[in-house]
């Protein structure tokens, strides 16, 4: 499986790979990490055949999370991507919003990552 | 003086216009009038018998200006009698009654069918005879005054009498001897007779100007005017006139030492006296004949004519002379009557000018006063005006505060919210690195385990280092979750709810939440217990509120009562509180309906909330639990539920060592 984690911060790649580390070694996830909405779109572009499970951030500076996913939705629909929205703004407005643009997932900062792990091992089955 | 002539004329008429019937009240005084007015110079007993009946029925009837008409006709003959008290006091009584404006139409002559002006009329009337007794009496300026009246008040009406009292008031200045001024007065009367038809009373005009020409001793003037008269006062049939010429001639003729025409003419006057039949004449008497006699005999030598004459005369004179001292002295004390009581009446008038002064001076006061309450009742309005400004203004002031302050801490709440998003963040990463860590260090730990190179004293170091990692990833991870649950409670503070207000029941919802409190704790700690009461008060309709919020407000309630108790309990324990003294820990829950408002308690029986942190309890961020477990924050956000979110109310009653009631009062 592979995951494209879009997110500003560049921490987000180690600490991702820092809980994912047994999936990493294991072979079982692949991890690939875009630090704007724009690179997110790119990489997805040139990997339009590939089945990627995005985890994107809201709060970002250029293309914010639900642009992004909006851009996904509207221009990959085969396989369309699997969209989670992670964010520090766990509010209401945000999560319509998403659900409203076709998101899969809404995670909340700081990332529950046993629940995560939980709800991945529920897509890829 | 003559008026009543043309008053006879004007009664005639009226007695024919009166239905002929002499039964009336009217009639019969109009014909007794009449006579009166006929016998006035002929026969005084009848006049006077007439009139006092024709007074008697004016009085009778309320006639008061006819009443006047019969005084001044009394007052006309007793003057006539040189009675001049008597007269006097009729023309006083006359003038009060035609003075009086209220009388005008108080009389059968007046009205629109009557004479014109008829109390004018009357009054200019009264003024002359009563100038004439003033004249008589010798009270000249108050005689000039009187005709000068009558005389503007014949004009005013257009009468011409008006030219007696003028010829009069010349009459007047002969008397004072000033014969130029008496000589206009004359002259003026002599003009405004030739203007008129009518030559009544020409004789007398004739004379005094004859008179005055005898005194300025222009004798041949004097002579034509006297002549003037004689022939004027037998056309008018004017006795007394003729007679009064005739002394003026008989005069003249002995100035001029015509012997045989003084004595004809002092016989002539003496003859008329004997013709007036015992009546008085105007101006004369009959002393002044007799001296006139015995001045022409005297003239002619005739001395036994002369002595007889003479003697004649001392003796009229002196009778005469008698009479009218003694009538003086009778009109004299009356007229100082009339005096004083014109004093009275001016003191009077005084009086109640005084009187007017003092009430208008009152009412002005009067005035004052009540414009100077209309200010103050002004004032203190507007000062009531004032004061409600002054408070709306405080009150404004303290709104701005309020809303500058809302809006301080609407942007700070922002800026919270802002802060709470961004700290999220970073703790993201604290949490997980070190979750992650935990598990690095524990793989390491299970690495070392697992290598055979090192020696059991190696292992037991890394062990114990890799031991002390976890431990420390542990306290991180720990800290990191505090820190998220103080970012999570500011944000549903700066959050305010997003619920709806329903329709719900107050008392299953305290209900509901009271249990999943208790259930909660005891998860969390088995050996805690507690009494739950509830004491819900069933007519309690369903009110309108967010479910969730007031849910919450209940359960942080309930929550702090369970651990108050809980504390309050352990100390108990520790302390082995002997028998009797067993403690009990309750926490109550009650609803009470109190007219418009719902009020929720939740009462314990722990500690009570010291009196020096009572205020600081609704901060945001104040805990008295250990650190680290509580936010500070669940009775600030369970305020601003009830007061802003609800409108509703949040007190609390509390005493040491007993125990607290957190109050919240609901609108319905």
């Amino acid at each position: 499986m592979k995951i494209l984690v879009v997110d500003d911060e560049k921490d987000v790649q180690l600490l991702f790979e820092l809980r994912f580390r047994r999936e990493i070694k294991s072979g079982e996830v692949t991890m690939v990490f875009a630090f704007s909405g724009q690179e997110a779109l790119d990489y997805l572009k040139s990997h339009v055949d590939e089945g990627i499970l995005v985890l994107s951030d809201i709060n970002m500076p250029g293309m914010n999370g639900l642009e992004l996913l909006k851009h996904i939705k509207e221009d990959f629909d085969n396989p369309p991507p699997v969209v989670m929205m992670i964010t520090a703004y766990g509010d209401d407005d945000n999560f319509q919003t998403a659900k409203g643009l076709g998101a899969e997932g809404f995670l909340t900062k700081p990332v529950d990552f046993a629940m995560l792990k939980e709800k991945l091992k529920a897509w890829a089955v | 003086m003559k008026a009543y002539l043309l008053l006879i004329l004007i009664l005639a008429n009226g007695v024919c216009a009166q239905t002929k019937s002499e039964v009336t009240d009217s009639a019969r005084f109009s014909s007794n009038l009449k006579q009166a007015e006929l016998y006035k110079e002929t026969d005084r007993k009848k006049s006077v018998q007439y009139n006092e009946e024709a007074l008697s029925i004016a009085q009778k009837n309320n006639k008061k200006l006819d009443e006047a008409a019969c005084l001044d006709l009394k007052g006309y003959i007793l003057n006539k009698d040189n009675k001049f008290g008597t007269a006097l006091q009729c023309y006083l009584a006359a003038f009060v009654l035609v003075e009086n404006l209220e009388n005008y139409d108080k009389s059968w002559f007046s009205g629109k069918a009557g004479v014109p002006h008829y109390r004018l009329r009357l009054l200019a009337n009264i003024h002359q005879n009563f100038a004439h007794v003033m004249r008589a009496t010798g009270n000249n300026e108050n005689a000039l005054f009187h005709y000068r009246e009558s005389e503007s008040l014949f004009k005013k009406i257009g009468d011409r009498e008006s030219f007696i009292s003028i010829m009069f008031m010349g009459a007047v200045y002969i008397d004072l001897n000033k014969l130029d001024s008496a000589l206009v007065y004359e002259k003026m009367a002599e003009q405004l007779l030739n203007q008129t038809e009518d030559k009544k009373y020409g004789c007398i005009v004739y004379r005094f100007t004859g008179d005055i020409y005898f005194k300025q001793g222009n004798m041949r003037l004097a002579k034509k005017y006297y002549k003037m008269g004689i022939l004027s006062a037998n056309a008018e049939g004017n006795l007394s006139g003729l007679m009064n010429n005739h002394v003026g001639l008989a005069r003249y003729y002995m100035a001029e030492k015509q012997k045989d025409s003084s004595r004809f003419y002092a016989r002539k006057v003496l003859k008329g006296f004997s013709s007036l039949k015992g009546n008085s004449a105007k101006d004369i008497d009959v002393g002044v004949a007799y001296e006139i006699m015995f001045q022409a005999y005297l003239l002619n030598g005739e001395v036994d004519s002369t002595l007889k004459y003479m003697q004649l005369a001392i003796i009229a004179k002196d009778s005469i002379n008698k009479e009218k001292v003694s009538n003086l002295a009778v009109f004299q004390s009356l007229s100082f009557k009339e005096q004083l009581r014109l004093q009275q009446l001016e003191k009077e008038k005084e009086l109640m000018e005084n009187k007017f002064r003092t009430n208008s001076m009152m009412a002005g006061l009067v005035v004052v006063i009540i414009f100077g309450l209309l200010l103050y009742r002004n004032n203190r309005r507007k000062q009531k005006a004032n004061k409600v400004l002054e408070a709306a203004f405080s009150n404004l002031q303290t709104t701005q505060n309020q809303l500058i302050q809302s809006e301080k801490m609407a942007s700070l709440g922002e800026l919270i919210a802002g802060i709470a998003h961004e700290i999220q963040n970073p703790l993201n990463f604290v949490n997980n690195f070190s979750e992650g860590s935990v598990d690095l260090a524990r793989e390491l730990k299970e690495e070392v385990a697992a290598n055979r190179n090192l020696s059991p004293e190696e292992k037991t170091d890394f062990e114990s280092v890799a031991d002390l990692l976890i431990q420390n990833q542990e306290k991180i991870n720990h800290h990191g979750k505090r820190a998220d649950a103080i970012v999570k409670g500011m944000l549903q503070h700066s959050r305010g709810s997003s619920g709806q207000k329903v329709h719900t029941d107050v008392n299953a919802l305290a209900d509901e939440f009271l249990r999943i409190s208790y259930h909660g704790l005891r998860a969390k700690d088995k050996s805690f217990n507690a009494l739950m009461k509830t004491n819900f008060d069933d007519s309690l309709d369903k009110i309108n509120l967010i479910p969730q919020d007031i849910g919450r407000v209940i359960l942080n309630l309930v929550t702090n009562a369970f651990y108050a108790v809980n504390e309050k309990q352990k100390v108990c324990k520790a302390e082995l509180v002997g028998p009797g003294r067993i403690y009990e820990p309750t926490v109550s829950i009650s609803t009470k309906k109190l007219g418009h408002k719902v009020e929720i308690t939740v009462s314990d029986n722990g500690d009570g909330i010291p009196q020096k942190i009572l205020d600081k309890i609704f901060q945001p961020f104040f805990t008295t639990k250990p650190s680290g477990q509580g936010t500070g924050l669940g009775l600030s956000l369970s305020y601003d539920i009830i007061t802003k979110g609800h409108n509703g109310d949040f007190s609390v009653e509390t005493k040491e060592g007993e125990g607290s009631s957190f109050i919240v009062t609901l609108p319905i």
